[in-house]
């Protein structure tokens, strides 16, 4: 087979396990960025009435605008159609694979078949299928730094195309702010024209300027990067040791040892969580919206070729290049309360699948079908898990329930008065408002500003909210969707003025109820 | 002369760290270690475990079986100290100082000198190391055996004597600690691997007899006697939790396809799979350890912070070293035994043979970064520096108060007042729920061993065993259990009572400021922290 032919064949199961069996329901950040895109093409504004605006609020933080921006065209096919919303991102998904095998022939030439090994390790990485099945702003910051990467370090006049590419990239997420500056001195250090790299940098300013200067940006950026900083649970551990020292009678120890140097040993500790094998190849981080909430970003049978990898690739020249970018994925979540993330670990990818390529590379030529079969049937199983198992695990993250609901909405429920339980979804509104396409101006956002935390809690006639703040209320809802967990509040507190009958549960048991 | 200078000064750190203070620190002796003491002193004196068995060659326990050598190998230091702390982490602590020796010389084997003198001084000071060392775990002994059979067998070539040296040290590694059933094997094959050149007919038939030869009570005791009755209760194959995995996952879509990804072999890989992973997280090796606080200092890994500037800079100086086989196959294989094992990929004790293959890329990092980067080699020595100083700070000073109840702290003080009174009262009872009190009770009190093994009739608790007291009887009058109610209604004149708080005695209520009118209060233990934890009455 020649090698064109595999190179495709392995761009077609990447491109295939991006887009098949895509989540049912769409996480909030999903439909926000389609019903501003929706709004964006009815009518040139976002969701907030903000003409063509160039950063964005979702309720959970200030976005820049890429990723937003890079759906339009596909929006504009169907409006409504999740598919579409997502296929972009997939397509981003698949193309970085195709740059992650240009990039490891660029860097590695004298390698025989490693372009295809570290595109299948990427193709097949459930950390990447997972960041490309969704609209995630990591992702589309990882297809323009790879492919900015392989544009820049070439000396050719398309050179100047990867800086712009790099540029944009300061547009896509707001690690990118972490990560791109010192990759850039890194680029320096390693020969890149400098002029080229000033180019890309341009980015970083203006990135930063466009965030700091949206409400409520410099908060987002703080509880959204630098979370870590903020908790008072470090400095309360430290004063509880003190206070062991004190009783002690040893305050020098205690002022010594038991300091805000804390901070940085939590800081080393975010830093080594990444190079946790545990996470990488085994666990991941159990977040659906990352990938496989079961495995780890990377296949565990690629774990062994990895360690062989490693210990034979710091004799290349580029192996510093590899280092920097996987240490630099580590950056952006060093100031986090919590980590390692996949999602914003995702550069740290290439240079993983890479090294285990390369320690494919090594084994000889007669296991390597052996080797390849564990690593499909470890695949498989993967596969397998994500089509059966993950949709019940990820129920949480992906809503489907608020999606049935929206379609009940758009269809038999339309002009009803309805009221939402926040419970099962802590922010259906989106998700409402982009399935039955409602402009901005029928939501109550269209009476706010452009701020951080504002949230979906009216749309036309639909309420949505905490059961606890409708108890005083006397209107009458023509249908109400609560959790579980709601029913006791409605039985006990008699909270709609009618009498209501249960019509329908759905797979989590939510109850529909219906005023008689 | 001056590397010999260099390697008597770590030696006498490596004391340092491991002697100084060892009766105090950790604060108690726990469960493990008065049981290794007593079965020793059971030894000494009667050429029998406490169990009645005459020279055994797996030890009889109270709550299981145990590998012998360990316990052989504390008769000397039982003899010496006596029946203390002394005596049962003696040989604990000069094991951990051999093996101090031992790695300066494999290093040495290995590669030169400078490896052998920093793989010493990295041993000397780790963590890891000094934290068994301190306490009688078995471990620091099956690290001295694999180290001295490697060294054996790395000089034997053309020298059967040594050769049948390493063949015995490897076979005892079987009697010492259970991890060795499985990574002694995979390990030898791993040394014949690197010097075939080393066996011809004769050698290899020496090497192997040998082996074969002293393996046969332990085969005959793994395969019809207790050997194997620990791996059964901790390994993942036994864990009734991922059959329970397999069933749930097998019904949530019912189709025929899920036995072939849920399965035993597929679950069993898995937790093998993630517990071998977890063995190489930093979480593991730098930020907590052992979550078990018995195994090590929480909130510190059980190698330094320094360390991991040392391993980087050993992953790189790796590709051009020599004996790379060696150093990677030990690394790789040391966890495999573990993580077969519940908790396996985090378990210190399990886990300690790969200690040695860690060292020895730490000292070739630190070799390199002496001869290639002397600035940040100064830079790591100072980190090195605070971060033993703080390590050492947090041992000895808060370690104590944090976690002194998973070293049984207070049993000491409250056996030893037993034995002080015990005589002038007919009936003596001792609270056995809080902890297992019995061994405790032995230990401290130098109950004869010969006696016990005559009187003892089991630890299995009857109902009322006395008026309204559950528990079992030792002698004539010795009682372990728990009163059924408020023990001061219970006592009578001519007995005493050893109450544990927070089982009979509420909250911090401390006898020794305020007690019944009707009670005496003999003695009451206090914790580090100065709180109550046991107190013996009577009554007036």
């Amino acid at each position: 087979m020649s090698k064109k032919v595999i190179w495709s064949l392995i761009i077609l199961i990447a491109l295939l396990v991006r887009t098949y069996d895509l989540p049912h329901g769409l996480h909030f950040f999903e439909s926000t960025i389609g019903w501003r895109a929706q709004n964006l093409l009815n009518f040139g504004k976002d969701e907030f009435g903000r003409a063509l605006p160039i950063i964005f609020s979702n309720w959970q933080k200030i976005e820049l605008p890429l990723p937003t921006y890079l759906t339009l065209p596909f929006v504009l096919i169907d409006k409504t159609n999740p598919f579409l919303l997502r296929f972009p991102f997939a397509l981003l998904g698949t193309l970085s694979v195709f740059a992650g095998m240009l990039l490891s022939k660029k860097l590695f030439p004298e390698r025989k078949h490693l372009d295809l090994y570290t595109g299948l390790f990427l193709a097949i990485s459930p950390g990447l299928i997972g960041q490309s099945r969704t609209t995630s702003p990591e992702l589309v910051f990882f297809t323009l730094t790879l492919w900015g990467l392989l544009f820049i370090i070439n000396k050719g006049k398309y050179s100047y195309f990867g800086s712009c590419l790099l540029f944009l990239s300061f547009f896509t997420s707001d690690i990118s702010l972490f990560v791109l500056p010192v990759l850039f001195l890194v680029l320096i250090l390693l020969g890149v024209e400098k002029k080229k790299i000033l180019i890309a940098a341009i980015g970083f300013p203006i990135s930063l300027l466009l965030l700091l200067s949206a409400s409520g940006g410099l908060e987002s950026l703080i509880n959204n990067n630098f979370s870590l900083l903020q908790n008072r649970g470090i400095l309360d551990d430290v004063n509880k040791i003190r206070g062991e020292e004190l009783a002690r009678g040893s305050p020098f120890f205690a002022k010594i040892f038991f300091n805000k140097l804390f901070y940085i040993i939590k800081i080393s500790e975010n830093f080594l969580s990444h190079i946790n094998p545990s996470f990488i190849f085994a666990k991941g981080d159990g977040n659906p919206l990352n990938g496989n909430s079961n495995f780890g970003p990377m296949l565990v049978v690629t774990l062994p070729l990895f360690i062989l990898g490693l210990f034979r690739i710091p004799k290349n020249k580029h192996f510093l290049l590899l280092a920097s970018i996987f240490i630099l994925s580590a950056i952006a979540s060093l100031f986090m309360l919590s980590a390692p993330y996949t999602n914003r670990f995702l550069l740290a990818l290439f240079p993983l699948t890479l090294i285990a390529g390369y320690g494919l590379t090594l084994v000889p030529k007669r296991f390597v079908p052996i080797v390849l079969f564990a690593v499909f049937f470890n695949f498989s199983v993967v596969l397998y898990d994500g089509i059966f198992k993950e949709k019940e695990r990820g129920k949480k993250t992906w809503n489907p329930e608020t999606y049935n609901l929206a379609l009940k909405l758009k269809g038999e429920y339309s002009g009803k008065k309805i009221w939402v339980t926040d419970k099962i979804d802590p922010n259906p509104g989106p998700t409402i408002a982009y399935v039955a396409q409602v402009p901005y101006t029928d939501t109550n956002l269209a009476k706010e500003k452009n701020i951080y935390r504002a949230w979906v809690s009216k749309i036309k006639d639909i309420d949505i909210g905490n059961i606890a703040s409708y108890s005083q209320d006397s209107q009458n809802f023509n249908l109400v969707l609560i959790s579980k967990e709601d029913i006791p509040t409605i039985k006990d507190q008699k909270i709609f003025s009618c009498k209501w009958d249960e019509i329908e549960k759905d797979l989590s048991a939510n109850v529909y109820l219906k005023c008689i | 002369m001056k590397s010999k200078i260099l390697l008597v000064a770590i030696l006498l750190l490596a004391a340092l760290l491991r002697f100084w203070k060892l009766d105090q620190y950790p604060v108690g002796l726990f469960g493990d270690e008065v049981d290794v003491g007593y079965q020793a002193y059971s030894l000494l004196k009667t050429g029998k475990d406490y169990m009645g068995q005459t020279l055994p060659a797996y030890i009889h326990s109270l709550s299981e079986w145990r590998a012998p050598l360990f316990i052989y190998a504390t008769i000397p230091s039982i003899a010496i100290f006596g029946l203390n702390e002394w005596g049962v982490r003696g040989a604990s602590a000069f094991f951990g100082v051999l093996g101090v020796l031992l790695m300066y010389l494999l290093g040495k084997k290995i590669w030169n000198e400078k490896i052998g003198l920093l793989s010493a001084i990295l041993l000397a000071i780790l963590p890891w190391h000094i934290h068994y060392s301190r306490a009688a775990f078995e471990v620091t002994l099956l690290l001295d055996l694999v180290l001295a059979g490697t060294l054996f067998y790395l000089n034997s070539a053309k020298n059967t004597a040594l050769l049948s040296l390493s063949a015995v040290c490897f076979a005892l590694t079987f009697y010492t600690y259970s991890t060795a059933t499985l990574f002694t094997p995979l390990y030898l094959m791993l040394l014949c691997l690197i010097r075939k050149d080393h066996f011809n007919r004769k050698s290899l038939s020496i090497f192997g007899g040998i082996i074969g030869l002293l393996l046969i009570p332990f085969l005959f005791q793994l395969f019809f006697g207790q050997a194997g009755g620990r791996f059964s209760q901790i390994s993942v194959f036994s864990d009734d939790t991922l059959i329970d995995r397999v069933n749930i996952e097998r019904s949530e879509t019912g189709a025929p396809s899920e036995r072939f990804f849920h399965n035993k072999f597929v679950t069993w890989g898995e937790a093998v799979l993630a517990n071998y992973t977890r063995t190489f997280s930093p979480e593991f090796l730098f930020i907590n350890g052992d979550p078990n606080p018995r195994h090590n200092v929480p909130q510190t890994g059980v190698f330094l912070w320094s360390y991991s500037i040392l391993f980087l800079a050993g992953w790189l100086a790796f590709s051009k070293t020599k004996n790379k086989t060696l150093l990677l196959g030990w690394l790789l294989l040391a966890p495999i035994a573990s993580s077969l094992t519940r908790d396996g990929g985090v378990h210190a004790t399990r886990l300690f043979v790969m200690v040695p293959p860690a060292i020895f890329l730490a000292s070739l990092g630190a070799n390199y970064l002496l001869e290639k980067r002397k600035l940040l080699f100064i830079l790591t020595l100072s980190f090195l520096i605070f971060n033993l100083s703080f390590y050492i700070h947090r041992y000895y000073t808060h370690y104590p108060l944090q976690q002194f109840r998973y070293w049984h702290y207070g049993f000491k003080d409250a056996m030893q007042s037993i034995a002080a009174n015990q005589d002038k009262y007919n009936s003596v009872f001792i609270n056995n729920t809080k902890e297992p009190a019995l061994l405790h009770y032995l230990f401290w009190t130098k109950y004869d061993p010969a006696r016990f093994q005559k009187e003892f009739a089991g630890d299995v608790g009857q109902d009322k065993i006395y008026k309204d007291f559950n528990g079992f009887k030792l002698g004539g009058k010795v009682y372990f259990g728990e009163f059924l109610g408020e023990p001061f209604n219970f006592i009578e004149k001519g007995e005493m009572y050893l109450g544990a708080q927070g089982k009979e005695i509420p909250g911090d209520w401390d006898l020794s400021k305020s007690a019944p009118e009707n009670i005496e209060v003999i003695n009451v233990t206090k914790n580090p922290r100065g709180l109550p934890v046991y107190s013996l009455i009577t009554i007036k």
